[in-house]
């Protein structure tokens, strides 16, 4: 599990602006800041270390994606 | 240096393959998935800018070359597809190497670092570097690009500088293609928003009278190394309008650990918590040669073999007890940086000896041994990229489009990357020259004659994986390509036939999936165009491989593992031609050779794998 979840977020953006992969995305309803893409982390920590309240947690762990299937 | 000598290797071309249909019976047996986000484009609204030049990228070199070209009057446009100072390589650069005459001699760092680069190094580049590195320094520090806490990065500053100097920024926009005017000059981009949470993707048209590739190199997202925004986009869209691309023969490895290879963050932090970004370090070795190819003879051959060269910053082995290599040019360096300024915990990385395991004090983490592949793809800093053969950042054979920083094939650090501390200030001087002859360029030619049609064209092109409404998925043409190109016995330890297996493959994804490919929404049409770069990245790293029948630096071949100058003291190039990949050598002044009166043993003294066995058995006159 790369960024595992968001907790507390008071919606400031900058995890957002700071994300070099297009991770997170805020949901336009809570103006909160979500997980939408998390199989493209890269485990960088930029998002975390740009939060004002610390709301992000990330593990140092990543499933990679088994390619057995087709397409 | 002309492209005179350039030929054409007459091997396998894209085109034969081609024809002998075997994709059709593929195709035929794949099955494809649906596309759950399937939407005809041709609604999508579209926004346009214009300025005189256009820069595609901003980290040190777009940044540099930004603020060069307002100095010169011209107005300009940055595109990024992330945020400028946050994204790209460029954050995470902690250390430089500004080169000052009063410290050091030059003749030491131009033999050192062609002896440790083994003599495909570009000498002139190097001068270039040396007599402007330490003005970088000052003008970063002016800036404040140095006042920095750990991990709040210096490049944070470029941002506002650049809005301070009125370069209009367009971020979170992912440019796929470069136009070329009626002539074929290459006049503007195009792009998109993949931010569709709020609002639906968008069409990003930017045209100008020219445009400064700064996109940075890239890798195949392999695990262990914070990169994966960059994905040879530049060289990308640089060959498909014609450009030659330079030294993708040679490699990058970076490390990572075995027990959380994906961690990039655990791997790099320490150069994060530098205090005062920026540490310089002192000049080059000659061989402490950093990146080789240690870690891949290590798992080759059963333990690292430090004759072949020690770590990637070019430091040598640490011994217990001592103070770390480096720490006495590090204090002579407080002469810029003030005393108490300068805090470098832990700033050290030996890749020379065995496995070590580090251990994490935040998080309590088993690291494992060092591993690599953590770069896989990535070439050699200041190395790969668009060809230029006159130092002026213009493109071999293409109007109007510029290159520096990563994106430059410049050839400064030629087949290893000497040690930390060339590439973030390289990529600061090259963008500062590419943003002055691109003025220059500018302000010397009429307006280009732009064509709707073909823009139009792009555009369509561009939206493609979000019309097709069933393919492959982005992700699992990554993964493929993953499991294909980092193997170490692909990239790293090569040899003609696994080389050729695993072309077989590229040109598979590339010819059969790539047309067919599918993009739920903005975020996987973003993935999508990066693949495609990375595949085309792939056959090109494959070819060229293929291609320089000797080994050298980190481009090692156990089937000719052996330097060979009379034939290969040389830089190799590609280029499309008519849809295939041409190779050219492009041949390097004799007196760049090494010495003519020492003995091979040496001139290269990192003894390759078999190297003596092949010498002996193909009876070589050194
Ligand atoms: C972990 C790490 C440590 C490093 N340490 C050092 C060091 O100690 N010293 C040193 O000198 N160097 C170091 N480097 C290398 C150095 O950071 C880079 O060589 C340098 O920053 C490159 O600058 P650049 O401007 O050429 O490219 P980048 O900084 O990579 O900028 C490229 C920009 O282009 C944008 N872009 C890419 N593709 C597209 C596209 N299709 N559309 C729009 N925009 C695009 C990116 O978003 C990015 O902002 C390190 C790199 C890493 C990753
Ligand atoms: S760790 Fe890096 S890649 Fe992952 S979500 Fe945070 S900023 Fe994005
Ligand atoms: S940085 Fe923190 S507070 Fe700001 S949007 Fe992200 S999670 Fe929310």
């Amino acid at each position: 599990m790369p960024i595992e979840k968001i907790h507390g977020c008071i919606g400031c953006e900058n995890c957002v602006k700071a994300c070099p992969t297009d991770v997170i995305r805020m949901d336009p309803k809570s103006d909160q800041a979500y997980i939408a893409y998390q199989q493209d982390c890269q485990i960088c920590h930029l998002c975390r270390l740009s939060c004002p309240v610390d709301a992000i947690t990330l593990t140092p762990d990543r499933a990679m994606l088994p390619t057995t299937s087709w397409g | 240096m002309t492209s005179d000598d350039d030929k054409i290797d007459e091997g396998v071309s894209r085109r034969d393959v081609l024809k002998t249909g075997m994709f059709t019976a593929a195709a035929l047996a794949a099955p494809l998935i649906l596309n759950p986000g399937f939407t005809p484009m041709t609604a999508a609204r579209k926004s346009s800018y214009h300025a005189d030049l256009l820069i595609i990228g901003g980290g040190f070199a777009g940044t540099f070359a930004a603020l060069e070209a307002r100095k010169h009057g011209l107005s300009v446009t940055m595109v990024d597809k992330g945020v400028v100072g946050w994204s790209g390589m460029s954050p995470w650069a902690s250390d430089s190497r500004p080169f000052d005459a009063e410290i050091y001699d030059r003749e030491e760092w131009q033999f050192n670092t062609a002896m440790n680069t083994e003599y495909v190094n570009d000498r002139k580049w190097l001068d270039i570097f040396m007599d402007e590195s330490l003005g970088i320094f000052h003008e970063l520090r002016e800036m404040g690009a140095h006042n920095t806490k750990p991990f709040e990065r210096g490049t944070k500053v470029f941002r506002e500088e650049l809005e301070n100097a009125g370069v209009t920024l367009v971020e979170r926009t992912m440019i796929t293609s470069l136009i070329q005017d009626e002539g074929g000059r290459v006049s503007g981009a195009v792009g998109f928003t993949y931010d569709d949470s709020k609002q639906p993707s968008e069409a990003v048209i930017l045209t100008a009278g020219a445009v400064i590739l700064c996109a940075g190199a890239g890798s195949y997202k392999s695990p262990g190394f914070p990169i994966w925004g960059q994905t040879f986009d530049g060289d990308a869209m640089a060959y498909e309008v014609g450009a030659k691309i330079v030294g993708k023969e040679f490699n990058d490895t970076h490390p990572t650990f075995a027990n959380i290879p994906a961690a990039s963050y655990q791997g790099w932090k320490w150069a994060q918590e530098v205090v005062g970004a920026y540490v310089m370090v002192g000049p080059p070795d000659k061989l402490m040669g950093g990146l080789t190819l240690n870690l891949a003879l290590g798992s080759y051959s059963d333990g690292v073999d430090r004759r072949a060269g020690v770590g990637p910053g070019g430091e040598p082995p640490m011994v217990p007890g001592k103070p770390p290599p480096g720490a006495e040019e590090r204090e002579r360096n407080r002469k810029y940086l003030g005393k108490g300024y300068l805090k470098t915990p832990g700033l050290h990385l030996d890749l020379g000896g065995p496995p070590q395991t580090p251990p994490d004090k935040d998080n309590d983490i088993v690291t494992g041994h060092r591993v690599g592949g953590a770069t896989a793809g990535m070439g050699v800093h200041k190395s790969e990229g668009v060809f230029c053969s006159d130092y002026s950042c213009a493109a071999d054979g293409v109007e109007g489009l510029f290159a520096a920083g990563d994106a430059l094939g410049s050839m400064m650090c030629g087949s290893v990357y000497p040690g930390r501390g060339f590439s973030s200030y390289g990529s600061a001087i090259q963008g500062r020259l590419a943003g002055k002859n691109a003025a220059l360029y500018v302000k010397g030619n009429p307006a280009p004659k732009i064509s709707f049609q073909k823009i139009e064209k792009l555009v369509k092109k561009m939206w493609a994986p979000r019309e097709n409404e069933r393919g492959y998925s982005p992700e699992w043409i990554t993964a493929t390509l993953q499991n294909t190109m980092t193997p170490f016995h692909i990239l790293y330890i090569k040899d003609k036939r696994r080389l050729d297996g695993a072309l077989a493959s590229i040109e598979f994804l590339r010819q059969h999936c790539v047309p067919l490919m599918i993009a739920r929404d903005g975020h996987e049409l973003r993935t999508a165009h990066e693949v495609k770069s990375m595949l085309l990245n792939a056959e090109m790293k494959l070819r060229s491989g293929l291609f320089r029948e000797e080994s050298r630096g980190t481009h090692f071949r156990e089937d000719f593992p052996i330097r060979n100058d009379r034939e290969w003291h040389c830089w190799v190039t590609v280029q499309d031609r008519d849809g295939a990949m041409a190779m050219g050598k492009h041949m390097l002044p004799e007196d760049w050779k090494p010495d003519p009166t020492k003995s091979y043993r040496e001139n290269y003294p990192r003894v390759l794998p078999g190297e003596d066995e092949f010498i002996r058995k193909n009876s070589f006159k050194l």
